[in-house]
């Protein structure tokens, strides 16, 4: 895990934990993988500091993006269930850290 | 034509589905008069090279999680028992046609199956080398599917490419009927046990109260699990659905799955997360 700026936040960072308001409410859980767009929202808001997990070996980022893009894709709508969504959370870490 | 026809179609061109062949029959029978001793069902089976290959292929594939490795046919029957071994011959020769059927489907089906095996052992339920056999068979109505049935297939596969949906839905809606039923009709037919049928015929529709509840819902588990890590191919990238039903009887909490998935992983070295056809 490590502490970025959100101005060097690249798509595919994975976050390290939840993203809360200042209310205390979550915005983002911990695991979700930033988007262009989320990243570009985030700035709107004010975020300066967030923490995202250690990045993939840049070699096979290509990959590792297609990974992620799959990732998404076949957790879509499963925000409800909170066992998907601890897996899919888990899955994201064993992407970026493979065995 | 109406779902009762469709099921209709489908169940005639079942009847037409292969049979066991003579020799694993044979082999059966043997097993199940209990006159014959382990040492002449090991003959009987190392005398056909190809069933006694398939055999130890799969035995060492890490299915059963034996640690070294089993070199005779004899030496596996005295290892796993009669009554896996019952399974495993029909098994051995089931996994070359899920070998043959379409990519990734044999990668997703290891997987399940050492999943299951693993889930088994950890969540203490019994009999874990047959667990391991269902989810090594789990989809074989795809492969009868993409065999047999091969209109069926490509409407289903055209329906997938088009609509963000399950890969059972799409059958439904096309068969009006899952490959979970067309697997039970299959397996009936082969004479598999009970104990084996109603997981891999259950698995898209949890029955809590069926004698075997632990089982599938073990089976439910470890294709989701299988499936959110995205090894294998198993026809679809949408999630399974995984009920508080199942997870229900299998006692377990969200934070239960971390320790239960890293150590499954571990155990995947040899199987490739699917990546949309881009190579890794």
């Amino acid at each position: 895990m490590k502490e970025i700026s959100i101005d060097q936040a690249n798509e595919g960072d994975v976050l390290a934990l939840d993203l809360t308001a200042g209310s205390g409410a979550v915005i983002l859980a911990r695991g979700n993988v930033l988007s262009a767009s989320v990243i570009a929202r985030l700035k709107k808001m004010g975020m300066r500091q967030i923490f995202v997990k250690e990045q993939a070996p840049q070699g096979n980022s290509e990959a590792t993006a297609m990974l992620f893009q799959l990732l998404e894709d076949r957790f879509t709508d499963t925000e409800n269930n909170p066992f998907l969504q601890e897996m899919k959370s888990i899955v994201a870490d064993h992407i970026t850290n493979p065995a | 034509m109406s779902g009762q026809e469709k099921l209709e179609k489908i169940i005639g061109k079942i009847n037409r589905l292969p049979s066991l062949p003579d020799n694993i029959q044979k082999i059966n029978q043997m097993i199940d008069s209990h006159h014959s001793t382990m040492d002449a069902i090991g003959r009987a089976i190392a005398d056909d090279q190809t069933l006694s290959a398939q055999v130890l292929k799969l035995v060492n594939s890490g299915f059963y999680g034996l640690s070294s490795t089993v070199s005779s046919v004899t030496q596996a029957v005295v290892f796993l028992g009669l009554n896996v071994v019952r399974s495993l011959i029909s098994t051995a020769w089931a996994s070359s046609m899920i070998a043959k059927s379409f990519p990734g489907l044999y990668e997703h089906s290891l997987a399940c199956s050492r999943t299951c095996y693993l889930l088994s052992k950890k969540l203490g339920i019994d009999e874990p080398e047959e667990v391991s056999t269902i989810g090594l068979l789990h989809d074989i109505g795809k492969v009868v599917l993409a065999e047999y049935l091969p209109e069926e297939f490509t409407a289903i596969q055209s329906l997938l490419k088009n609509k963000r949906i399950r890969f059972c839905d799409a059958e439904r809606t096309v068969m009006g009927v899952a490959h979970s039923d067309v697997g039970r009709l299959l397996l009936q037919k082969w004479n598999l046990p009970q104990a084996a049928i109603d997981p891999i015929a259950e698995h898209h529709g949890f029955q809590p109260s069926s004698p075997h509840a632990r089982q599938t819902a073990v089976l439910i588990l470890a294709d989701v699990i299988v499936r959110a890590e995205g090894f294998g191919w198993g026809g679809d990238n949408v999630m399974p659905e995984l009920s508080s039903e199942v997870t229900g009887t299998l006692k377990l909490q969200p934070k239960d799955l971390r320790p239960l998935m890293d150590e499954i992983v571990d155990k995947m070295h040899d199987i490739q997360r699917y990546n949309g056809g881009n190579k890794a």
